[in-house]
């Protein structure tokens, strides 16, 4: 087993001693450094598989898409702007937003969108965890997302986790596209909130 | 097409929009500093939901990735990096804002809106930033004209949406191969039912992203094609053909 070195935690956590941030990191990726990849690496490919494997739902695809946003965080580490947001939501975003694109194109092929979405399955990673890895921010935002309101959750697991459209998130719901937004993003003022407190 | 952008904050950060909305949303934040103030304030909890994912990937992925890096040459930093967010956003000189993730379509629709291939042009700011502006403006116009249709172009994951009414299209994706030739060029065509052909705007993907701008008469237009050309474009279309777009 590949172990990462250490918990990632937030890109805001103060780093220990010795460990560079991933802003640093991704700066001497940007000037062709192995050694600093290697390094981003043990910190963001446990991330970028997880997320990925909990939108594709598949281990095989998961590895691609993983593989694919890694290669895209090597080649792309000089466009990287810290004036815009931190390295993490950089890369995150490039992960889920790769997750999510896969997920849509298999979707156009299998057309499956549908009212199943009511018996959706959670929790179905039943793959090796590195339980030190996530449990930290795991706890954190299975509180976090405990203190929405049912509809908010449910609205905020299915576009992030399952990869829907607003669009689509209305007509599994059965609710109107407006409430559909809003439900969305005033779950996620709320999650900003708790997180905020709570860091 | 939405009627309060302002909402979709939070749809735009967990990626629930499609690539129409996506394009038309990071238009309006180019423009919106109180959507771009949301937008950075929320990322942080969408951090933290992806952080709370992390599974170790398995063992061989790591010997796979490196040999994958050490193949893939990098880009180098991105021209629009330097040019300042557009007049009337923020002060062209200093206070760069967090704006996460906009400004690749607006500069990429800067760029392309005058039709030269991204990167191989210094424009001045001023000029810059005065196109991007324009190149907004026009995508909004387009989209929100009432005879606006939409058609999927088998290009990455792009699109096109386009008004006759207006006598202009917007071409729009995202991961977007560059052109499989190093000095070529994407080029727009809009075919005629005689059989002629009107030369469009010539484009480049920036982070696999593009915008182009088509404008003429679309009334008589039966498809629109993208082959490549050479730098600059051409005048009738002389390189392969990458997609057809049928109207």
């Amino acid at each position: 087993m590949d172990l990462p070195s250490e918990p990632t935690r937030s890109p805001h956590v103060a780093e220990p001693d010795g460990e560079m941030r991933p802003e640093d990191l991704l700066l001497e990726v940007a000037r062709g450094s192995d050694a600093a990849f290697e390094q981003l690496y043990t910190r963001i490919a446990g991330p970028i598989f997880g997320l990925a494997l909990r939108v594709v739902r598949d281990h095989d695809l998961a590895q691609d898409v993983a593989q694919e946003v890694l290669g895209e965080v090597w080649r792309l580490a000089a466009r990287f702007d810290p004036a815009r947001g931190t390295a993490m939501g950089w890369i995150l975003t490039m992960a889920h937003r790769r997750a999510v694109d896969r997920v849509r194109r298999e979707e156009v092929r299998t057309a499956t969108i549908t009212k199943e979405a009511a018996t959706w399955v959670t929790t179905d990673h039943d793959v090796v965890v590195d339980q030190m890895e996530r449990q930290w921010d795991a706890a954190l935002v299975r509180r976090a997302l405990g203190t929405l309101t049912p509809t908010q959750r449910e609205a905020i697991e299915l576009a992030y986790y399952r990869g829907y459209t607003h669009q689509q998130v209305s007509t599994v719901l059965d609710i109107p596209l407006g409430t559909a937004k809003t439900r969305i993003r005033d779950g996620l003022i709320r999650l900003r909130d708790v997180v905020g407190v709570e860091k | 097409m939405t009627n309060n952008p302002h909402a979709l904050t939070g749809a735009y950060l967990l990626d629930a929009l499609d690539a129409t909305e996506r394009a038309s949303f990071e238009v309006h934040l180019a423009t919106c500093e109180d959507c771009r103030t949301e937008v950075a304030s929320l990322e942080e909890a969408v951090v933290r939901m992806a952080l709370a994912e992390a599974v170790t990937p398995p063992p061989s992925m790591h010997d796979d990735v490196m040999a994958r890096i050490a193949r893939t040459p990098q880009a180098p930093p991105s021209p629009e990096r330097p040019v300042p967010l557009p007049a009337g956003v923020t002060s062209l000189a200093g206070r760069r804002r967090r704006a996460p993730r906009w400004p690749a379509i607006a500069a990429a629709a800067a760029v392309l809106v005058v039709g030269v291939a991204a990167g191989s042009t210094v424009l001045n700011d001023r000029r810059h930033v005065l196109q991007v502006e324009a190149a907004q403006a026009t995508v909004l116009r387009i989209m929100s004209a009432p005879d606006a249709v939409s058609h999927d172009v088998d290009l990455g994951a792009a699109h096109v949406v386009m008004s006759a009414e207006m006598g202009a299209a917007a071409l729009m994706g995202q991961d977007v191969p560059m052109p499989t030739d190093n000095d070529m060029v994407y080029q727009v065509w809009m075919m005629h039912s005689d059989g002629s052909s009107a030369p469009g705007p010539t484009f480049m993907p920036e982070h696999g992203d593009v915008t182009a701008i088509v404008k003429g008469d679309l009334s008589d237009v039966y498809e629109l094609m993208v082959t490549v050309e050479p730098h600059g474009g051409s005048t009738v279309p002389t390189g392969q053909t990458v997609t057809t777009i049928e109207l």
